[in-house]
C-alpha cells in the first residue's frame, strides 16, 4: 500500500495521455483504463508511416492498465483522486465511454479533460487532427517560407502543450478542491495551448492591427545555412543587432562588414548580393567547425541536430534525459524522461507503457478497491 | 471572486529573456505572489513587456553591488520559491545558488533554467530560444523535402515550451512539498524541454519511421495539407481520412481525387466558408488563422480564454485583450498592467526582508536596489507599419482591429 495519490486515466491521445503521464513523473499511482481492444493509439502509425505505438508509450510511460466494465470503471473513479481524459465526442467514442463520462465520473478532487477545442464553444464539435490544431492555433500561419503557404511544425506540438497545460491544471484543481471541498471539472484545449505562443502576435493586432507572417528570408531562412556536412544555426546576435563583424571574420569574408549589411533593412535592400557573399563559405566546413570557430568569437551558433543526432548527444547521455523503455513488440525503446531534473523531489516513473490493455487489472482493483 | 488555487504562495524570480518569465507569468495569473528580481542599472526591456512582467510585484537589485546578495537571501528566506535563469556560473557568484537559499529557507523549491541544464559537458554554454529549436532537432522537420530547414513561427517557441514545463514542474514541487514538507532543486533547460516535445517522433524513429521533411504531409490520410484560399495570405488545413473521401467528394464536388483538383476548389472559398463545408461533414479542416482571426474568434472568447487589462501604451489608453494561462480560462486574478523595474523595492525590502527605512536607503544609495522606469514603446507610426508589409515581416495592417470588443461584451467584460 502507498499514500500516492491517484489517477484514473481514460485518455485517448497524446494530450491527454500525457498530462496524466507527467502525474506519474512526480510520484502519483497512475491507472489507465482502456476498453478491451485498447487506446487507439496503441495502433497509430507516424506521420511518415511506420512507426506505429511510437506515440502511445510516450504518452503512456509510468502507468498500468485495466479493462474493466463501467460499474468498476465508476468504482475506480470514486477511488481516485483525480480523473483523466479526452471527453470530446470523437475521445469518447474511441474508448467505448458514455456520452455523459465527464459529469457522471466522481473522482475524489478533480476531473480533467484534454481536447482540441474544448468541451463548450461553437468549435467545440470540430474534427480535428494534429494539423488542425496547428492550424486554429495562430502558430502555423507563422511557421514557414515568406513566399510559401504555411507550414506545418513536427508532429503533436498542440497535443504536448495541451498535456502539460493539463497536467498543471489537474494539479491546480486539486489545490482548489482541498480548500473548498468541491470536485473541479476542468476543460483544457490544445489549440488554446499552443495558442499561447502566438501572445505577442495576438498583443501586436489588438493594439496596432499588425497581423504578423511568416518571416521574411533574411530573418529566418538564412540563419540555417549548409555547411560542408549539413545545416548549422547562424546566429550571430539578435537580429537587429547581427554582429556583421563577427561574421566576416569567421567566414573570413570582409566584405560582410560592409555598411550596407549592417541592418536588417540593409541586407533585405541588397538580398542577392548577401546571400552571395554568406552562404557558399559555409560550404568550407563541417558544421561542428563552424559551431566552435563561433563559440570562440562569441558568435551564438548552434548545431541543427537530426533525430539520429540526439540519440548520440553527449549532454542528454550526462543528464540522462532518454529513458529506456519497451516497445509495442518489446523492442528497447530510449525516449523522453521527465523533462527536467529534481533533487529531492520524487522518482521520475519507471514502469514502460502496458503493453497490453488490462495486464494490471487484477492488481489494481485489490489495491484500489 | 473565489480564492484564486495560488494564493498564498510568494515566488522570487530573477528572470531575463522569455523563458522564465512566461512560466512566472502562468502562476502569477494564478495567484502568486510573483517577485520579478532585475537590475535597476541594465537596459530595462520594452518588447511585448505586459506578455512577461504583467501582475508581477518588481524589486530591483544590482547583486554586484555589496549588500544586494543579502538583500535577495533575506527576501528569499521569506518565499516558497526561488527562481533564476542565469547560468550556473553567475548565480556562484553572487551567492544566490541553491545551497546558499536552502540555508536560509530548508524547504525552498527551487529554479535553475537554463540553456542546457546545469550539468554535463553542454552545462555552461550560452543557448537561446530559437536556438534551442534547432539545436533540439525541430527544425530539421519543419520544410519542404527538397528545401532547407525551417523554425517554428516564433522566436519565442522553445522558451514558450520550457516556460510551460516550468510551470507545471513548479505546481507539482509545491504539491509534494504540501505532502512532505520537502524543498527540491528543479533543474530543467531550453534544450531538454523542447527534445521531449519531440518525445512521439523519438519513439517512433526507432519503431520503423523515418523522420524528415514532408511539407504539409502526413502518409496516413486521403489528403493532407495547406491550400491558398480567396485573399491576400488566406489559407485553409484539411486532414482527410481514408474512409471519408466519398464524402469530401460530394461536398466539394470534385471527381479524382488530386491536391490540385483540391487546391482548384479552395481558391474559390474563403478559408471559413471551406472549413465549414468540410466540418459539416465530420471532414477535419480549420482556417490557417491568423493573429486577427486569433483575437477575434468567437469560440475562444465564448470560451473566456482572454484576460483584459487597462493600460496605457505608447500614449493611448484603454482596455485590450491578453493571452491567459495555457489551460484557458483565462487568469484567476485580474491583470494587472506591468510594474516599472523597482517599483515595488522599498515595499518587499521593508516588508519581507526586514530593513528599516534607513537601511532602505542606504540600500538605495549605494544603488544595489533602486527603481528605473522602462521606456514607453512609441506608435507606430502608419508609414513604419506600412514598411513592415513591404518587407514581408506583417501580412497586412487593418485600421478596423477593434473586433474582439463586441465578443469581450458579449461576455459581460468592459
Amino acid at each position: 500500500m502507498s499514500d500516492r495519490p491517484r489517477a484514473l486515466d481514460v485518455a485517448t491521445g497524446v494530450g491527454a495521455g500525457y498530462a496524466s503521464r507527467l502525474l506519474a513523473e512526480t510520484g502519483w499511482d497512475v491507472v489507465k483504463a482502456e476498453p478491451p481492444g485498447g487506446d487507439p493509439l496503441r495502433h497509430t502509425p507516424s506521420r511518415w508511416g511506420g512507426g506505429e505505438g511510437g506515440a502511445f508509450i510516450f504518452a503512456n510511460l509510468g502507468k498500468r492498465s485495466v479493462t474493466i466494465d463501467m460499474p468498476t470503471l465508476h468504482q475506480l473513479a470514486t477511488a481516485a483522486d483525480v480523473v483523466i481524459g479526452d471527453f470530446s465526442p470523437a475521445g469518447l467514442a474511441a474508448m467505448g465511454l458514455p456520452a455523459n463520462a465527464f459529469e457522471s465520473l466522481s473522482p475524489r478532487q478533480a476531473i480533467t479533460s484534454v481536447t482540441p477545442f474544448g468541451l463548450t464553444g461553437p468549435k467545440s464539435t470540430w474534427a480535428a487532427t494534429d494539423l488542425i490544431v496547428q492550424a486554429a492555433s495562430g502558430l502555423m500561419f507563422l511557421t514557414g517560407e515568406f513566399d510559401q503557404s504555411p507550414m506545418q511544425m513536427p508532429p503533436y506540438q498542440g497535443a504536448i502543450m495541451g498535456g502539460v497545460a493539463a497536467a498543471a491544471a489537474t494539479l491546480l484543481g486539486v489545490r482548489t478542491a482541498r480548500r473548498t471541498g468541491e470536485v473541479q471539472r476542468i476543460d483544457c484545449s490544445l489549440v488554446e495551448a499552443l495558442t499561447i505562443q502566438t501572445a505577442a502576435q495576438v498583443s501586436d493586432y489588438v493594439y496596432d492591427g499588425a497581423v504578423a507572417r511568416r518571416e521574411a528570408r533574411i530573418k529566418a531562412g538564412l540563419r540555417m545555412v549548409p555547411a560542408s556536412d549539413r545545416f548549422v544555426y547562424c546566429a550571430p546576435g539578435a537580429v537587429a543587432t547581427m554582429r556583421m563583424d563577427g561574421v566576416a571574420q569567421l567566414l573570413d569574408e570582409p566584405r560582410l562588414a560592409e555598411e550596407r549589411f549592417q541592418t536588417a533593412e540593409g541586407r533585405m535592400q541588397h538580398y542577392d548580393e548577401f546571400v552571395e557573399l554568406f552562404v557558399p563559405p559555409f560550404r568550407r566546413k563541417t558544421a561542428q567547425e563552424w559551431f566552435e570557430g563561433a563559440e570562440a568569437l562569441h558568435l551564438t551558433f548552434a548545431l541543427v541536430q537530426t533525430i539520429d543526432d540526439l540519440f548520440a548527444c553527449p549532454q542528454l547521455e550526462a543528464r540522462e534525459l532518454l529513458r529506456e523503455t519497451t516497445g509495442p513488440g518489446g523492442e528497447v525503446v530510449r525516449i523522453p524522461g521527465r523533462p527536467y531534473r529534481s533533487v529531492g523531489g520524487p522518482v521520475p516513473a519507471s514502469l514502460p507503457a502496458p503493453a497490453v490493455p488490462g495486464v494490471h487489472t487484477g492488481e489494481v482493483l485489490g489495491e484500489w478497491l | 471572486m473565489a480564492e484564486p488555487p495560488l494564493s498564498g504562495v510568494r515566488i522570487l524570480s530573477m528572470e531575463q529573456a522569455v523563458a522564465l518569465p512566461v512560466a512566472m507569468r502562468h502562476l502569477a495569473d494564478m495567484g502568486a505572489e510573483v517577485i520579478r528580481v532585475q537590475s535597476h542599472a541594465r537596459g530595462v526591456p520594452g518588447l511585448s513587456e505586459i506578455d512577461l512582467t504583467r501582475s508581477k510585484r518588481q524589486l530591483a537589485l544590482d547583486l554586484t553591488v555589496e549588500g544586494a546578495s543579502e538583500a535577495f537571501l533575506r527576501v528569499a528566506a521569506t518565499c516558497d520559491v526561488v527562481a533564476h535563469n542565469y547560468t550556473p556560473r553567475v548565480v556562484r557568484r553572487f551567492g544566490i545558488d541553491h545551497e546558499s537559499v536552502r540555508a536560509v529557507k530548508p524547504d525552498i523549491i527551487y529554479v535553475s533554467l537554463t540553456g542546457f541544464g546545469t550539468t554535463g559537458p553542454w552545462g555552461e554554454r550560452p543557448l537561446f530560444g530559437p536556438g534551442a529549436e534547432a539545436v533540439a532537432g525541430h527544425n530539421e522537420l519543419i520544410g519542404d523535402p527538397d528545401g532547407w530547414p525551417g523554425r517554428p513561427g516564433t522566436i519565442v517557441y522553445a522558451d514558450t515550451v520550457c516556460g510551460l514545463n516550468t510551470a507545471f514542474a513548479v505546481i507539482a514541487a509545491l504539491d509534494e512539498r504540501d505532502r512532505t514538507g520537502m524543498g527540491q532543486h528543479i533543474d530543467i533547460s531550453l534544450y531538454e524541454t523542447s527534445v521531449a516535445h519531440l518525445g512521439p517522433v523519438l519513439a517512433e524513429a526507432q519503431l520503423g519511421a523515418r523522420p524528415a521533411r514532408v511539407g504539409n504531409g502526413d502518409a496516413g490520410f486521403a489528403v493532407h495539407g495547406v491550400y491558398d484560399c480567396i485573399g491576400i495570405d488566406r489559407h485553409i488545413a484539411v486532414a482527410l481520412r481514408h474512409d471519408q473521401v466519398d464524402s469530401f467528394k460530394e461536398a466539394t464536388g470534385i471527381e479524382t481525387l488530386t491536391n490540385a483538383a483540391v487546391a482548384a476548389w479552395a481558391a474559390n472559398l474563403t478559408p471559413e466558408n471551406a472549413a465549414a463545408q468540410l466540418q459539416s461533414r465530420g471532414i477535419a479542416a480549420s482556417p490557417v488563422a491568423d493573429a486577427s482571426d486569433v483575437a477575434t474568434d468567437s469560440h475562444l472568447w465564448e470560451r473566456g480564454y482572454f484576460g483584459l487589462v487597462d493600460r496605457n501604451r505608447g500614449g493611448r489608453s484603454g482596455t485590450y485583450p491578453h493571452i491567459g494561462p495555457a489551460w484557458g480560462h483565462g487568469p484567476a486574478v485580474p491583470i494587472q498592467e506591468s510594474r516599472a523595474v523597482g517599483e515595488d523595492s522599498a515595499a518587499v525590502l521593508r516588508d519581507y526582508a526586514g530593513y528599516s527605512d534607513a537601511e532602505v536607503a542606504s540600500l538605495f544609495e549605494s544603488g544595489a536596489s533602486g527603481v528605473a522606469t522602462p521606456p514607453q514603446p512609441a506608435p507606430r507610426s502608419t508609414a513604419a507599419q506600412q514598411l513592415r508589409v513591404e518587407r514581408g515581416e506583417l501580412s497586412r495592417v487593418d485600421t478596423d482591429h477593434d473586433g474582439w470588443r463586441a465578443l469581450a461584451e458579449r461576455r459581460g467584460l468592459p
